[in-house]
């Protein structure tokens, strides 16, 4: 059986795995609440991450892997609440790496590691890849951030800055004709 | 510096597992992004509050007055007598948990201490150490905990991150009043002089000049003249609205928001639109240019202070009632503190009839204020006014009830009436985050800086994802809503987490649809972009 094949047979357990130790890098009284919430509406964190880990284990487990639209919207859904959220960029990212150690410590039960030693360095600079891509998407939230606080900034004073004739359309106005008038 | 020989998961360092100290030892850390940043020491001058002074919470020492000690349990004791609900909430509280899990900074951050019910705890340990025999004795046995600068510097870290929108309080058992905890602690913070520039330069503003961003009269007075050049452009018709006449039968208030921001203003061009077209007696004021009242977030007595305005404008004007535009926390104040604070209204003033219908608006007997949401939906259910849907024909619109409205006053019913009459295509967001269940929009209570948007978009989480869940299934472009501090900070919460939505006011689609006597072919919505119909009805027509 194929190393991928073999993860695949204990697929559920991965994804389960994977996903209560994503929950558990929040605090101990939050992890029990974000793995008992099943109302999107009521544990966001908890159903989105539970969504972008199983679409990921999809993408890592499967020979054919999701295309770079799928991809990125499963790890829009964990890393744009991470970025936000109190972690360090490492600590954000990092929830991706935790299914390294979590398919080391379930391999010896499947099957002997040595008799995949490469398929098992192919896996691993998969789930490194991908965490390359979700540092893309983790720079491209924390610079919306910074966007949007420059645009909220403007929209706030949109009438003082006309008033004071510092928009274009101010300038616009203020042609050699209208001074002379 | 990692050392090489680490493993995997020695170096991702996650704390797995439960902490190793108790909630109470656990303290907050302070960092750029997790706190918005103090009073200026002028603005704390200018206002006469204590201990004005440069100070960052990044610093060990935060230059507190010498006895800070006898400062806030003073304040406590002085305010566990005044407020028989302050000590009604410190008491009866059991810790049943009903709360934990209902406010959005906590659903969206995961910070237990954002639980409503271990953030009173804050102050309740405090409360029981300081104030109650078991806690003196017990201590932490008793849920006691001795006062400390630790305590202190908490407080401002987790009371600073209560937008007082009271979600958590509709699912308490016994009442209690969460925003009213957050209301006593913050002011206990004030007595220390521990407070954030956000909220203190509008109240210093508001105090002097009578609105937020401290705008003088004749400037007030221009910008609503620009607005009316806007709404001449688009419809022909110029309009003149009355500023600080006397003797008109309505005076008109609204959030200062609505004059100069951005997209507030067109709300605000709404309004005026609508006052013509029905011909309403009314006038605008320089002196009550502001609706809106961080007094609310401050103390009781600076939002006493800065409510007075209202009716002592009323009184001068010679209005006989007023009407209060869109905005959240204003309403807030009218409804629940107006009354008490500076009650009885002025003898002339009268109870709210609108002249157009007739109507009698029982419902503000006390306070002689209307909300333009309730005057409209009125117009509205008797015929009064035309409007053309088609001008929003593109818009698929979904309404946040913002909190003070819906939690505070119980408006649900009349926005919604206005939008359908305005919109064809009009879709709910899920049951468990509307009306009574609102999700806050992160950014109320004096919360709304820029400083911490990150605090703010994992708050605004919850809001966010129904937000989501309707753009997808419904292809809602527009969250519409009555609030003007919600017009400002959706739009960062819609561009981050349902990025397509547009924000607007209620009255802004009201202004669009409105169709008026004498206006000009309208080719252009109140933003001054082409209306998306009049291409679609020229393309049939070839």
């Amino acid at each position: 059986m194929s190393f991928l094949a073999l993860l695949r047979s204990d697929r559920e357990g991965i994804a389960i795995a994977w996903r209560d130790a994503i929950y558990s890098t929040y605090p101990f009284d939050t992890a029990g609440f974000l793995r008992k919430g099943q109302d999107e509406f009521k544990n966001p964190v908890g159903v989105r991450t539970d969504a972008a880990v199983q679409a990921l284990v999809k993408h890592l487990l499967e020979e054919t892997v999701l295309d770079d639209v799928a991809l990125d919207a499963a790890l829009d859904e964990l890393v744009r609440i991470r970025a936000v959220q109190d972690f360090t960029p490492g600590k954000a990212i990092g929830a991706l790496f935790l299914i390294k150690g979590i398919v080391r410590q379930r391999l010896p039960k499947l099957g002997k590691l040595k008799d995949h030693a490469e398929a098992v360095l192919r896996f691993e600079s998969k789930v490194d890849s991908v965490a390359l891509r979700a540092f893309d998407i983790y720079v491209k939230c924390r610079t919306q951030l910074y966007e949007m606080r420059l645009k909220e900034i403007k929209n706030r004073h949109a009438m003082l800055f006309r008033h004071a004739g510092l928009t274009a359309d101010a300038a616009a106005e203020e042609t050699p004709d209208s001074d002379q008038q | 510096m990692a050392k090489f020989n680490m493993t995997p998961d020695e170096l991702l360092n996650f704390q797995f597992g439960a902490p190793n100290v108790g909630w109470m030892e656990h303290k907050p850390v302070f960092k750029e992004g997790n706190f918005a940043y103090p009073a200026k020491p002028d603005v704390i001058r200018d206002l006469g509050f204590p201990n004005p002074r440069e100070w960052s919470p990044l610093d060990e020492d935060w230059k507190l007055p010498e006895n800070w000690m006898e400062i806030v349990r003073e304040g406590m004791k002085d305010r566990l007598e005044r407020y028989r609900s302050f000590k009604i909430f410190m008491d009866i509280c059991v810790r049943c948990g009903a709360c934990a899990d209902k406010c959005h900074f906590y659903i969206g951050g995961g910070d237990p201490k954002n639980m409503p019910v271990l953030r009173a705890e804050l102050l309740r340990s405090i409360y029981r150490g300081e104030f109650t025999a078991a806690g003196k004795i017990l201590g932490k046995w008793a849920g006691g905990r001795p006062l400390t600068m630790d305590v202190v510097k908490e407080w401002f870290f987790y009371f600073y991150q209560c937008t007082e929108c009271r979600r958590c309080s509709l699912f308490c058992p016994y009442g209690i009043d969460t925003a009213e905890v957050t209301m006593i602690a913050r002011e206990l913070l004030q007595l220390l002089g521990v407070n954030i520039n956000w909220m203190m330069e509008p109240v210093r503003n508001c105090n002097r000049m009578g609105n937020h961003l401290g705008i003088q009269p004749h400037a007030f007075k221009d910008i609503v003249e620009f607005l009316c050049d806007d709404i001449e452009t688009i419809t022909g018709i110029r309009i003149k609205p009355p500023m600080n006449e006397k003797g008109h039968e309505v005076l008109f208030i609204t959030p200062s928001g609505d004059v100069f921001a951005d997209p507030g203003i067109y709300t605000f061009m709404g309004y005026l639109m609508l006052f013509h077209e029905i011909g309403l007696d009314y006038t605008l004021s320089t002196y009550a240019s502001e609706g809106g009242n961080f007094g609310l977030f401050t103390s009781h007595e600076m939002m006493k202070k800065l409510n007075a305005k209202m009716y002592a404008e009323a009184e001068r004007l010679g209005s006989k009632w007023i009407l209060g535009g869109e905005c959240g926390h204003m309403w807030r104040v009218i409804n629940q503190y107006m009354s008490t604070h500076n009650g009885p209204c002025p003898p002339k003033m009268e109870t709210p009839v609108n002249p157009i219908t007739g109507t009698v608006f029982r419902n503000a007997t006390e306070t002689k204020m209307v909300h333009i949401a309730e005057f409209t939906a009125d117009l509205i259910r008797h015929n009064k006014i035309k409007l053309d849907k088609r001008r929003n024909a593109h818009l698929n619109v979904t309404f946040h009830d913002s909190c003070n409205p819906a939690r505070g006053m119980g408006m649900f019913e009349e926005p919604r009436e206005v939008i359908k009459a305005c919109c064809d295509n009009f879709f709910e967001m899920p049951a468990q985050t509307i009306r009574e269940q609102t999700f806050c929009c992160a950014g109320g209570s004096g919360l709304n800086t820029e400083e911490i948007m990150e605090i703010r978009m994992r708050g605004g989480l919850p809001r966010g994802n129904a937000l989501r869940h309707v753009q997808q299934k419904h292809n809602v472009n527009t969250m519409a809503c009555v609030c003007a501090i919600d017009r400002a900070t959706l739009i960062p919460l819609a561009d981050y987490w349902a990025p397509g939505v547009g924000i607007c006011g209620v009255h802004e689609l009201v202004g669009n649809a409105l169709i008026m006597k004498g206006e000009q072919e309208r080719t252009m919505d109140l933003r001054q972009n082409d209306l998306p119909y009049l291409d679609e009805s020229a393309e049939e027509d070839a």
